[in-house]
């Protein structure tokens, strides 16, 4: 295997979309970023709060990962490389590993070179403006990681299991919105039962309305259940900056999840693969 | 005699179509073995088998004599190296890249003879070049160096002189034929060019619609479709004296006609035929090259005498 992974990281190391897809999530931070300071400079006032989340632009390592895993596993399918080691008795659990590993290692570079952007742009400016840079907890910027690597399992399968060109693509992006939306749709349920809310102009007081959407019972426990698994990205989480925490309890569901749709992406993913007619 | 590759009642169906039909050849150790048929005969489909690339539906191989079955085949796959339909060449990489990546797949660690590789299909001057820009030719020639990687004992090529000029096409028919000669490796090779593969088989399998119709050896072959005469005559036994007396060599078909090889003179033929009381009912010229014997074959359905 170790033979098969030199031979992806030979073929990556030297192809510019590999280096341009590894800088992309830190390069667009850094624009955000800058764009932000723009935003308060043409405030015009001193102390101008204008937040800035950099985590939010942690859902761009899903996508860059989903672009190289892509291009790694559909240029090894169509320029023969598949055929050239299977024909010489390289075992295929090998070849579908050394995918996934060379896919995994992208994806903790790419995180490490977010953290590290982040950890350079928060020296540089939040020390003199504390209340605009909101910086990620440790256990978001840990948690993103793992769900990286997970989804780089599941993009990896999918990629090996579609023949069509771009058609992984298509699906491996459709199946992280597809998580995202599925936590939206729980959170939209599980809202405070008087959530809503008006002004009463005459009064002055606020004045609550009964939340339609509000669930109870096994629907709300089935809903929490599954909200506590799909993958926390920081846009998810609630608007008040004070409750942009993540509760140890969830931290470790959300940790055990990402181990079992791991590793269930990659036996399903080598089972497949053992099976796959070549052409 | 040792066999290097044996396939036993092999079938691959997709679906319904059956592709592969009950194939049973052996190809022995040291042969340039041929494989003829049409476009979509299943020549390339009875490659992907064996290469590992896709299962059969029914019916085994053995390789060196593993079965497909056994969990050593891999290993046994070590020693085999395949150009199947089009060369699996990584676009952005240069020739020796490529050929170096294959190294690594074998788990070789000397890169030392990778030069001598490129000059021997005629790449020695592709320098930096990268895969994606070669001509049809090059990219042929680097598969087949692929191929060849690792000084494997048995080679499978799938139309290897595919879009190679006349020169690339004597280029690669001499280092085939040298490295069968010099190395004993044997080769299975399918090619639509009749008249190329039948100056390098050692020994023949003519394919139609999935079946096997015939194998025979090349020398089998050249008797069949050497200049000969087709006799058709009221008494073969009075005639067989005659060819004797003559020093012609023939054959008794089972259809009663009687083949004759070799340079005929026809004037004398009758005129000692005559002597012998003996009728010549039909006398057909045959002349068949190997393109005319396999569509006369596949005609037939199999079993051409």
């Amino acid at each position: 295997m170790i033979a098969q992974i030199r031979t992806l990281l030979y073929r990556v190391v030297r192809s510019k979309s590999t280096w341009i897809l590894l800088i992309a999530p830190a390069l667009i931070l850094t624009l955000g970023f800058l764009l932000r300071l723009f935003e308060i400079s043409m405030a015009g006032y001193e102390n101008a709060i204008i937040p800035f989340y950099p985590a939010e632009y942690a859902i761009l390592l899903f996508f860059a990962s989903a672009v190289f895993t892509h291009i790694i596993v559909s240029t090894e399918k169509s320029d023969g490389g598949w055929r050239n080691k299977i024909s010489i008795g390289v075992k295929r659990i090998y070849i579908y590993m050394a995918s996934w590993i060379v896919s995994a290692l992208f994806a903790l570079l790419s995180t490490s070179l977010f953290v590290l952007t982040d950890y350079i742009l928060r020296t540089i400016w939040g020390n003199s403006h504390t209340k605009n840079y909101i910086a990620p907890e440790n256990k978001f910027i840990v948690l993103t990681l793992v769900w990286v690597l997970a989804f780089s399992a599941l993009y990896t399968l999918i990629n090996v299991y579609f023949s069509m060109k771009i058609f992984g693509l298509v699906v491996s992006l459709l199946a992280f919105w597809g998580f995202i939306g599925i936590r939206s749709l729980c959170q939209a349920r599980l809202d405070e039962p008087y959530k809503k809310f008006f002004v009463n102009e005459e009064t002055g007081l606020e004045e609550y309305e009964e939340n339609p959407y509000y669930v109870t019972g096994n629907v709300r426990k089935a809903l929490v259940y599954i909200s506590e698994r799909v993958p926390i990205v920081y846009n998810d989480m609630t608007d008040d900056t004070s409750d942009r925490k993540i509760s140890k309890h969830v931290d470790k569901i959300q940790k055990e999840t990402a181990i079992v749709f791991l590793l269930t992406s990659t036996v399903i993913g080598i089972v497949s693969f053992e099976r796959k007619e070549i052409t | 005699m040792e066999y290097v590759l044996t396939t036993e009642s092999l079938c691959k169906k997709y679906g319904k179509n059956k592709i592969l039909n009950d194939i049973n050849i052996k190809i022995p150790k040291g042969s340039i073995y041929g494989l003829v048929g049409k476009n979509g005969a299943g020549k390339t489909t009875l490659m992907r088998v064996i290469t590992g690339l896709q299962a059969p539906s029914s019916g085994t191989y053995t390789l060196s004599g593993v079965k497909n079955t056994d969990m050593k085949i891999n290993r046994v796959r070590r020693r085999m190296g395949a150009l199947v339909e089009t060369p699996g060449l990584y676009k952005n990489l240069s020739a020796y890249d490529n050929i170096k990546l294959q190294y690594i797949n074998l788990g070789l660690t000397s890169f030392d003879d990778i030069p001598e590789l490129l000059k021997l299909v005629a790449l020695e001057d592709a320098g930096k070049k990268k895969a994606g820009k070669f001509s049809l030719g090059m990219r042929q020639r680097l598969g087949v160096a692929l191929a060849m990687c690792g000084n494997p004992d048995i080679l499978v090529l799938d139309e290897p002189i595919n879009g190679l000029d006349p020169q690339g096409i004597i280029e690669i028919r001499e280092m085939l034929l040298n490295i069968n000669k010099q190395k004993s490796t044997s080769i299975l090779i399918s090619s639509h060019i009749l008249d190329e593969l039948s100056r390098l088989a050692t020994d023949y399998a003519f394919i139609d619609n999935g079946r096997i119709l015939q194998t025979l050896s090349a020398e089998a072959l050249a008797r069949k479709t050497s200049k000969a005469a087709k006799l058709v005559v009221n008494d073969n036994k009075a005639m067989s004296r005659v060819l004797d007396r003559m020093g012609l060599r023939y054959e008794v078909a089972s259809d009663g006609s009687i083949d004759v090889f070799g340079d005929i003179n026809v004037s004398s033929l009758v005129h000692e035929a005559d002597k012998e009381n003996v009728e010549i009912l039909k006398l057909l010229e045959n002349d068949e090259t190997l393109e005319a014997y396999f569509m006369n074959l596949v005609g037939k359905g199999g079993d051409q005498e």
